[in-house]
């Protein structure tokens, strides 16, 4: 196994923290359109790319580059080149996301230019580093299919990013956004999310021996769902309904396959982060009803836009649950692990405090929950508590995975 | 071939490599009133380094626990009918089980235990995976190891000190070289 030093998934951890912040933040300033569902705002495109491109997309290239040897057995292809990748897509987001929020066309371009060739170096790298590999399981396949959803996912922006300025997508705009915000949680982040917490759910909760068939089959769902959106999306039932029950279902295999391992695990008790990956789980099911309704055409504007951000939400704590368990092993294994067996040392969960954790937990939650169900209801004044409560959370959580990441013996 | 691999079995028993497993059935040799004795031992001469000795008798053996145990194994009885005995004689081993600890709990308990390996020493780490991050820490501090994938959830990883390991290679070397 040869994983990369602590620095590569290090600096995208930070900023990806950063990303966060300020889309925690940045949520409570537009709490006003989002309040009255006015989703394609610019403010709002740009708060919802901090945390799709910034949070989660930067948290899974650093937490892949890590994972990945680990998993497979095959060193990343090339060290130097994700370091590149990371210097262009950190300033590519920033870019952009300056660029939307501001409606600033020139922004736009040149960070969707900056960030297309980061996410192409990406996509080069990792495509490597995966056909070297001899072992090609689950997690092979996941992340093999999430790549390519990756792809998919940026030319669609692309595209619509083009339309901001032509209008050339005419009336397929709808069409086209929603493909691209399915393709990019359900292809992308949630496939990856399937593959890496295959290996890590059962690891954290010390779950095994339990069935792990659902897994395969949400795999195969959301990539047969995602995959059919992208060629579909432009014909009726084959492109609409079809796809979302493929999705649906693969979220509910998903759900079961997490279920089993919570379930089997050897440890009743939960540690901050295994709580909050189980309230992000939970989250995850409510998204299915909301889409069903999204799907069917009865939700309202408020309900669509507050489905969006369940899945959004869910997503996004479902990756903060796992900085809890991976910022304090890789700190350990780099400045404690040699010492072991030496002299006494603090176990992993020595290095933060469980009770302020807690209180991230629960306001990540609680924000979280209060948001969605603010912005189906179109109560700006929930939204506002709602996000002010997101924010303290992540605020914790940072202020937390800072002080983990300075702790040495 | 039997299998050790059964929970009620001690740990150390558990962990043994079955294809280091010599099995002596002399339960025909005693109803026919044959002294088996010789054919044990010949057995047990088979014996590869670390290999285990299986007998299958009509009665307890109980006098070979001394004679083997004096040659350093340990054994397990399982009385499987009235007339039929079988008994596993294996190397003593330190066994870890970290199946139900945290990362990195395991790294940390296994390279406790390594530090007070007696010399010659072999330490068998039980985990549901392959140890990733112990792997380069062994060989760091001069061991080597050997990973059997047992089953999808059960990994051994043997570990014995970088010269014992070497000496034994050297050995079986010298032995190969005179058959």
């Amino acid at each position: 196994m040869n994983a990369p030093p602590l620095r590569l998934p290090g600096e995208h951890f930070i900023a990806a923290l950063v990303f966060l912040l300020a889309g925690a933040f940045g949520v409570y300033r537009v709490a006003p359109a989002l309040a009255t569902g006015a989703y394609p705002a610019p403010v709002v495109v740009g708060i919802t790319h901090l945390f799709t491109l910034g949070w989660l997309t930067t948290s899974i290239m650093g937490a892949l580059y890590q994972f990945l040897p680990v998993a497979l057995g095959e060193s990343i292809a090339s060290e130097r080149a994700a370091h590149v990748t990371f210097a262009l897509y950190v300033s590519g987001v920033v870019l952009l996301v300056t660029g939307m929020y501001r409606a600033h066309n020139i922004l736009l371009m040149v960070g969707a230019t900056t960030l297309g060739v980061a996410i192409l170096i990406f996509l080069v790298n990792l495509g490597i580093t995966l056909r070297r590999a001899e072992r090609r399981d689950l997690t092979w396949w996941a992340i093999c299919a999430a790549l390519v959803f990756l792809g998919v996912t940026f030319v669609l922006g692309t595209a619509l990013g083009v339309n901001l300025r032509t209008g050339f997508m005419g009336g397929v705009r709808q069409l086209a956004l929603g493909t691209h915000l399915h393709v990019a949680l359900f292809g992308w982040v949630l496939l990856v999310i399937i593959g890496v917490s295959h290996r890590l759910l059962p690891m954290f909760l010390l779950s095994h021996g339990g069935r792990t068939h659902f897994a395969s089959y949400a795999v195969a769902l959301l990539a047969t769902g995602a995959g059919m959106l992208v060629v579909f999306h432009h014909l009726p039932i084959i492109g609409r309904e079809v796809p979302a029950l493929c999705l649906a279902a693969g979220l509910v295999a998903y759900l079961m396959q997490a279920r089993e391992f919570y379930r089997r695990r050897h440890r009743p008790a939960l540690d901050p982060g295994l709580r909050l990956a189980a309230m992000a789980l939970g989250l995850l099911a409510v998204a299915i009803p909301l889409g069903a309704l999204a799907v069917s055409g009865v939700a309202s504007l408020h309900v669509r836009v507050a489905y969006v951000m369940v899945a959004l939400m869910a997503c996004t704590l479902f990756v903060a649950a796992h900085y809890y368990k991976i910022v304090p092993f890789l700190v350990w294994n780099r400045h404690f692990g040699p010492l072991a067996g030496t002299r006494t040392l603090p176990r992993v969960g020595d290095l933060y405090s469980p009770r302020i954790a807690t209180v991230a937990v629960a306001s990540l939650t609680l924000g979280a929950v209060v948001l969605a169900a603010s912005v189906g209801a179109g109560s700006l004044a929930g939204v506002r508590v709602g996000a002010a409560v997101f924010a303290l959370g992540v605020l914790v959580e940072a202020v937390q995975m800072t002080a983990i990441a300075r702790r040495r013996p | 071939m039997v299998s050790p691999l059964v929970d009620s079995f001690p740990l150390a028993l558990q962990v043994v490599d079955p294809a280091l497993i010599v099995e002596a059935d002399v339960r025909e040799d005693l109803r026919a009133g044959r002294e088996p004795f010789q054919r044990i031992m010949a057995a047990r001469a088979e014996l590869p380094d670390g290999g285990t000795l299986v007998v299958r008798a009509i009665f307890e053996p109980a006098p070979l626990y001394r004679v083997l145990g004096k040659q350093g194994f340990l054994h397990h009885t399982e009385e499987l009918a009235a007339d039929d005995w079988r008994v596993w004689f294996y190397a003593d081993v330190v066994v870890l089980d970290v199946r139900d600890m945290d990362p990195p709990e395991p790294l940390a308990h296994t390279l406790a235990a390594l530090e007070s390996l007696p010399q010659h020493g072999t330490l068998v780490q039980v985990n549901v995976r392959v140890p990733q991050f112990l792997l380069p820490r062994l060989t760091e501090r001069g061991f080597t190891y050997e990973i059997r994938e047992i089953a999808p959830d059960r990994v051994h990883v043997v570990i014995r000190r970088a010269a014992d390991a070497a000496v034994t290679t050297s050995l079986n070397q010298e032995g190969h070289d005179h058959v």
